[in-house]
């Protein structure tokens, strides 16, 4: 697909602006009533989606060429598709597709963002986001007993992903994660130092061939150690394997570790009797929640009024994962789960997805602080999560704010509970 | 041409480097707006700058600048249906995201708002409090300054009136840059209580029929109504698309009452009005149930067919009646049996539908919803006027819109199209006659013809030819009374530099001849 594959979507943009707030169903307040981390950050409304759209349609229409703020404005956006959810409650319009492309665009013309360059190439040459050594990729797990998928084979494979391979703050997540799986008899193994980049986070900065490769790599390393199923604990890496992969025709079967969590508890495979008194809000990762519905293949053509043959079956974000985490949480003697206001598909994202960590990590630590304040709004101690790049981005918003509040992974509490 | 360096200077001196911008790229996202790409406005051109003030002071500030350098300025609200797309070149775009300042006084059911504070903030607010605002039709995302200053038409206006009247006080900067205060808030440290004095009420000069689309300056500041409900908790449940809203049955319900002719349904309009009953009543097309159903435009039109079918042999005319326990339970059952009375009366058949109707009453607005039928559409006939005449309106030009839209007429059915709406228990009404059409150029052409052809066809049937955009005043005034000479007046006075929003309040003929690139679409009137 290309950009001007999706024109339709951007020139049928009515600029309604529904794109930058909460569905007003689940509006409690206005203090906690916008969406769009890019528009209430930077305000102009190029910094919308709907502006985005405006941009993209331009560029189009060649009636808009390049500046360094085109690039700003395009990639000061997260990419964590609150305004696609938002935007079909009413329109059939790709509103995150248009970003998308309009990113990949910018790759192919070789207009770069220089802050994303040393990332790219460190992936390209370390095989991971985060310019880290190839070769300590797997001493998260170091001292675990666990198979080696490089070597042996394992109906599981435990995927940490380059945020949990290299964050020594957050190993103490996967290898939990990774020890329940283990004791609950699971038959699991790892890639270790041999785990690459799943291509995911490099596709939304627009590097779009790096997704294809990494696929490709990823699925032929699975299949070669017989592996049925991929777990993991980070969101991105969920997304990448539930939605990307498919869409460029591998597919994986996946779940994320609440997913499996929740599954076992329910079925009453794992007790949790110890008590863990704290009282928790959870924040829905971007790309576990409303883009983490599973993908659906569409292939046909737009005729009049813009009716599609055969229908399509939009991602609207209606099927999520939401209830997994929440369920495990709920499952926890003591633990007392209080929402915010901005939840599920309503989510306010974390800052740093879409590669903003990396390229404007104030603009990520502004949209964490924003989250910090809404929990804190409700009163808890803790900020659960189910993904390590929020983590990582809460964590690093709370250090900079001198802020009181802790954070942990569903994965952590779990743990405590058993 | 490029914006002039010593205006830039000195609006970048007002607002401070960060929050004014020239680049093309910024620039471009206020290049249309609302609706679709073709519909309304084609003569537009990119702002020359954009600038996001912070207060009154820089507001005016601003607009000193464009009467200074001459040029001309565009105040935005939040989008949707706006008529604030530049259409000169070097227009200054105010964009008023910083100024959202809300302010609820709850013992006196009122608010102050600035221009960026939309419906579904205030009534997240307001509902804190027992207190509720007009979710309007156009969506909640509106704003709820600039949407009372067009009509701030929502469901509840049966009980709590016209919007413009809902008005408790303006700080209005003019199109000169001159401060202006009306109402209660003319008078310093009396806040807004009073909408109408002291001296003139100027609500009518600021509204004009329908708003001046940005054509007569900028309002800062506004003091609106609220309104008092029973305290209740919503009942939020779901995830888009199926996320629903309701009220407790206990105090609020809904209700529909089926007719196979419009005339016992506007009957029934009048008497629901008459026993002062009801939040909410108005009669709406059969063609509104499949598209408030529907979650994608396939799934629409797969209703659509079914309904079609079924609305040839059955009832189609809709109406849909929302009633309220103010003041106890028991209200609202007399208020139910009143209702049930009422439909016996006038042949309807009375049903009572779900709770979760209250999620487009108070919180979502229902215009977007519109667009899933075709991708676009316009509502060519709008009147404010008495029931009765209202439903003629919609009625006459029926055929005029089925010319257009010949996928979604229903031959020989009772449908009819247009919504007609209760204000003010009956008092007044308000009528829209919505056609829908493809988002192409061809269709879009379509569409500005039989707008054309409908004010063509008012004109000559000597009806009330309804909200007009501000082009239209020229031609239409010779028709009715030479009213745009007044327009055209009011516009010289409080705007001799012509910047505000040019043409969109209004152009005269002359000027409108000599402009042929800005109306290149509108053959056979000039």
């Amino acid at each position: 697909m290309s950009l001007e594959d999706f024109r339709y979507d951007a020139y049928n943009c009515i600029r309604c602006s529904n794109c930058k707030w909460l569905d007003p169903i689940w509006m409690q307040s206005q203090r906690y009533a916008k969406i769009c981390p890019s528009s209430a950050r930077y305000l102009f409304d190029a910094y919308s989606a709907q502006g985005r759209m405006d941009l993209a349609l331009g560029f189009i229409d060649r009636e808009l060429d390049y500046t360094p703020k085109f690039l700003d404005i395009v990639y000061k956006c997260t990419m964590g598709g609150a305004c696609d959810t938002m935007c079909k409650r009413n329109l059939d319009l790709e509103v995150w597709k248009v970003l998308l492309e309009t990113r990949a665009r910018l790759v192919e013309d070789g207009q770069l963002l220089p802050a994303h360059i040393p990332v790219i190439e460190g992936l390209r040459k370390e095989d991971n986001m985060l310019q880290r050594l190839k070769a300590d990729r797997g001493k998260w797990a170091e001292g675990l007993d666990v198979k080696d998928l490089t070597k042996q084979k394992a109906e599981v494979c435990y995927y940490a992903g380059c945020r949990f391979s290299y964050d020594e703050d957050l190993w103490k997540v996967a290898r939990g994660a990774l020890t329940l799986l283990n004791n609950h008899g699971v038959d699991v193994g790892i890639m270790g130092r041999e785990e690459a980049c799943c291509g995911g986070r490099a596709y939304e900065m627009g590097y779009c061939g790096e997704l294809t490769k990494y696929a490709e790599h990823n699925t032929e390393a699975w299949a070669a150690a017989g592996v049925r199923t991929v777990v993991t604990s980070c969101a991105e890496c969920y997304h990448a394997f539930k939605v990307l992969y498919p869409e460029i025709g591998k597919k994986v079967e996946v779940l994320h570790i609440t997913e499996y969590l929740d599954r076992v508890i329910s079925e009453g495979e794992i007790k949790l009797s110890k008590k863990v008194s704290m009282k928790v809000t959870y924040h829905d990762p971007c790309h576990l929640g409303r883009m983490g519905e599973p993908y659906v293949h569409w292939e046909g053509t737009r005729g009049k009024f813009g009716l599609l043959t055969p229908p399509k079956e939009y991602r609207r974000g209606t099927y999520g994962v939401y209830e997994p985490p929440r369920n495990v949480l709920k499952s926890i003697p003591g633990l007392q789960l209080v929402e915010m206001e901005r939840i599920r598909e309503n989510a306010w994202c974390c800052g740093a997805g879409g590669g903003v960590k990396e390229a404007y990590p104030d603009f990520g630590l502004w949209t964490a602080g924003e989250r910090i304040e809404e929990a804190k709004s409700t009163g808890v101690e803790a900020l659960v999560t189910a993904c390590p790049w929020c983590e990582r981005n809460l964590i690093d918003a709370i250090k900079e704010r001198n802020d009181a509040i802790n954070v942990y992974d569903v994965v952590e509490l779990t743990i405590q509970a058993i | 041409m490029a914006f002039p360096k010593l205006a830039y200077e000195a609006l970048k001196g007002i607002v401070g480097p960060e929050y004014i911008s020239d680049d093309p790229a910024l620039c471009r996202a206020y290049l249309r707006g609302g609706e679709g790409v073709g519909m309304w406005d084609r003569d537009r051109v990119p702002p020359g700058v954009v600038v996001l003030p912070e207060n009154t002071e820089q507001v005016q500030g601003i607009i000193r600048v464009a009467n200074r350098y001459k040029l001309p300025f565009v105040p935005i609200g939040t989008f949707m249906i706006a008529f604030c797309s530049p259409s000169r070149p070097n227009t200054i775009m105010i964009d008023p995201k910083r100024m959202n300042h809300l302010e609820i006084d709850a013992k006196n059911q009122m608010a102050v708002v600035e221009p960026y504070v939309t419906y579904a903030n205030l009534q997240a607010e307001a509902f804190k409090y027992g207190l509720y605002t007009v979710s309007p039709l156009c969506g909640s995302q509106a704003s709820v300054l600039a949407n009372h200053l067009v009509f701030s038409i929502g469901q509840p206006v049966h009980r709590v009136g016209y919007g413009p009247r809902r008005i408790l006080g303006l700080e209005w900067v003019l199109p000169s840059g001159e401060l202006l205060r009306t109402g209660s808030m003319a008078v310093p440290g009396a806040g807004a209580f009073w909408g109408e004095g002291p001296g003139p009420d100027l609500r009518g000069m600021v509204r004009a029929q329908m708003g001046h689309l940005g054509g007569m300056g900028f309002v800062t500041k506004m003091g609106v109504k609220l309104f008092a409900m029973p305290y209740c908790q919503p009942e939020r449940q779901g995830v888009s698309p199926y996320a629903t809203f309701s009220l407790p049955e206990d105090r609020f319900r809904w209700y529909v009452i089926f007719y196979n002719n419009v005339d016992q349904c506007i009957e029934a309009l009048y008497k629901v009005g008459q026993a002062e009953i009801g939040l909410a009543a108005m009669r709406v097309p059969a063609l509104w149930r499949p598209l408030r159903k529907a979650i994608s435009r396939e799934d629409f039109w797969e209703r659509w067919s079914k309904e079609a079918e079924e609305s040839k042999k059955n009832q189609t005319n809709v109406f849909r009646v929302a009633c309220c326990g103010f003041a106890s339970e028991k209200q609202l059952e007399y208020e139910e049996r009143v209702l049930k009375d009422i439909a016996a009366e006038t042949g309807g058949v009375f049903t009572r539908v779900k709770q979760t109707s209250a999620g487009d009453a108070f919180q979502n607005g229902i215009a977007a919803c519109a667009y899933k039928a075709t991708g676009a559409y316009m509502s060519q006939k709008i009147a404010i006027e008495s029931i009765d005449h209202c439903r003629k309106q919609v009625r006459a030009s029926i055929h005029l819109k089925y010319a257009l839209q010949p996928d979604l007429l229903i031959e020989d059915a009772k449908e009819e199209a247009g919504w007609i709406l209760s204000y003010d228990f009956g008092h007044l009404s308000h009528s829209e006659e919505t056609t829908y059409f493809d988002n192409t150029e061809e269709d879009n052409d379509r569409a500005v013809q039989h707008e054309l052809e409908t004010i063509k066809f008012d004109v000559d049937t000597h009806s009330w030819t309804g909200w007009q955009l501000g082009w239209n005043h020229a031609l239409l005034g010779p028709e009715m009374c030479n009213y745009h000479k007044l327009i055209e007046k009011v516009r010289n006075t409080f705007d001799p530099n012509w910047v505000s929003n040019p043409p969109r309040a209004y152009i005269s003929l002359e000027e409108k001849k000599k402009d042929t690139k800005t109306y290149p679409y509108r053959p056979g009137w000039a």
